[in-house]
């Protein structure tokens, strides 16, 4: 569904992201996990076409898209959930979905808001409110609701258990399993790298801008050196 | 009793030209963080149309109309030439190219047309008054609240009930994340020039009617004025520059009429003396703006 092959993305002279490939492929839970400034957001920057890669390219579906902005990765069915959720706090729940479908027709837009809104109840009942006033559990509700929007069958996810009590983190992994069973497929980063790897069918280790090693959630998470020496945390 | 309640409609009238321009600015600004100094350039322009318009014998109606439609091809044109190269640069940058716009866009009608000031005959009612419960107005100060008003509540619809509204309002909160959910940057952008050319379209109506002059800096005074207001409104907040805007021909106005004669030169003065006292209390503006973290 998406590999991204050689991909090197600079800040200035830096190289955040150095020669990185990966692919997920549809139906796929992949897990990308990694210290912090290893280059995990920059990755998914780039390949929605936040930034642009010194080298390399991003194949969606076979499809070279190196470069595209993020409206035409979207028409693709690629969505970002980026990190801190970065909902519009001064929009409403309801301008926040709909400006999320603006890639699609309106008649599309309009059900699928209906949907999301089925999907998560909550959001239904803040429908106008602004999103600045929704607490942790919903915003992110609201974030992921937004990649719904654009129909998005790939969703690439950043952090999304980020500043979220721990019954709420509970809550995010069964959505994304839940998100897989509809057919969709997902990328997922996390801190949070033991419970991402439970429900990851794969996951790759990132660190200083390159992929360290990669396996299926299960390997990974049996090799407690890797967590030691990468995360610095007891898996 | 009369004398208050004809300076605050006088004012609000005043007021209601740098609202229209505040909110324009603020507009551009959210999208782009780009204070624009060329905006008065959309009235210098527009005041030039409506100068020969005028000088073939084109009645009001048909220049204000001419006026609006110049004042947004003008700003799309700007943004196009001008404005696309700098986007995402440092905002110093910006300002000085917006400088840079305001001094070739003086120097052409300096060039081509005259240094000297064109006159345009002013519409005969903007002198008619009205006596409304004992109490004598100016048609012209009731004719600009209503317009603005109509202005003003129209933009508020655009921004709210459309796509385009929703999504230029997203953007000024946060413009990666708007590109994130798939807002083109070129929609938003060029849509906030053109809403902006449709507001000082319809200030520069009335300044011209006001003012009945072209000249390469016509709309130096009127920028400033929209500037202030805008940063007094906490730049970035569409209701704090409408605020701002009204505010600042109030106090124009109240100054002009409660001085005593030999000291009324010295309005401009005292209202810049009275912004900087209000930024030492208030150093965010009436409206303080939530901004969001750049990434």
């Amino acid at each position: 569904m998406l590999s991204v092959d050689g991909l090197t993305t600079n800040y200035g002279s830096i190289a955040a992201v150095r020669d990185v490939s990966i692919h997920v492929d549809a139906g796929e839970i992949v897990g990308l996990i990694g210290p912090n400034g290893a280059g995990k957001s920059t990755l998914l920057n780039t390949t929605v076409g936040l930034l642009r890669p010194t080298t390399g390219r991003v194949i969606v579906e076979g499809r070279d898209v190196t470069g595209s902005s993020p409206d035409t990765m979207l028409r693709l069915g690629v969505a970002l959930v980026p990190e801190r959720r970065r909902l519009f706090a001064d929009l409403t729940v309801q301008e926040n979905l709909l400006v999320a479908g603006i890639t699609v027709s309106a008649g599309e837009r309009q059900r699928r808001l209906e949907e999301v809104v089925e999907l998560f109840p909550l959001l239904g009942r803040r429908r106008d409110f602004p999103a600045g006033y929704l607490s942790g559990g919903e915003a992110q509700q609201l974030a992921i609701g937004r990649a719904l929007m654009s129909g998005a069958r790939l969703l690439l996810m950043d952090e999304p258990t980020l500043g979220l009590a721990p019954a709420l983190v509970d809550l995010v992994f069964e959505l994304v399993v839940d998100l897989r069973s509809q057919g969709r497929t997902l990328l997922v980063v996390e801190q949070n790298a033991g419970r991402l790897l439970e429900v990851a069918d794969r996951a790759y280790l990132m660190r200083t801008g390159s992929i360290v090693t990669e396996g299926t959630g299960h390997d990974l998470r049996s090799r407690h050196d890797l967590f030691e020496v990468y995360l610095g945390v007891e898996a | 009793m009369t004398q208050l309640v004809q300076n605050l409609v006088d004012g609000l009238g005043q007021g209601s030209i740098y609202a229209l321009l505040a909110l324009g600015l603020t507009l551009v600004f959210g999208v782009m963080h780009l204070v624009n100094f060329a905006h008065g350039e959309l009235i210098t322009v527009s005041a030039y149309v409506a100068y020969a318009l005028a000088s073939w014998g084109a009645g009001w109606g048909v220049i204000a109309i001419a006026m609006i439609v110049t004042s947004i091809l003008t700003a799309v044109a700007i943004e196009f030439l001008a404005f696309r190269w700098v986007r995402g640069a440092s905002e110093f940058t910006m300002l000085l190219t917006s400088f840079g716009v305001h001094f070739v866009v003086a120097a052409l009608f300096v060039m081509y047309v005259s240094p000297r000031p064109r006159n345009i005959p002013k519409p005969e009612w903007i002198f008619a008054t009205v006596r409304i419960a004992g109490i004598t107005f100016e048609v012209f100060d009731l004719v600009t609240i209503a317009v603005t008003l109509v202005t003003l509540v129209a933009t508020e619809r655009v921004l709210r009930r459309t796509m385009f509204g929703i999504a230029l309002r997203a953007a000024a909160e946060d413009f990666d994340a708007a590109r994130i959910m798939g807002v083109r940057s070129n929609l938003v952008i060029r849509g906030a020039f053109a809403l902006s050319g449709v507001l000082a379209g319809v200030a520069g109506v009335f300044w011209l009617m006001r003012t009945g002059t072209a000249s390469p800096t016509a709309g130096l005074t009127p920028l400033l004025f929209g500037v202030i207001a805008a940063i007094v409104g906490g730049l970035g907040s569409l209701g704090g520059a409408i605020l701002g805007g009204l505010a600042l021909g109030l106090i124009q106005v109240f100054f002009r009429s409660w001085l005593p004669s030999d000291l009324a030169g010295l309005t401009e003065g005292l209202l810049f003396v009275l912004i900087a006292l209000l930024f030492i209390v208030r150093p965010q503006g009436f409206v303080t703006v939530r901004r969001a973290e750049r990434a």
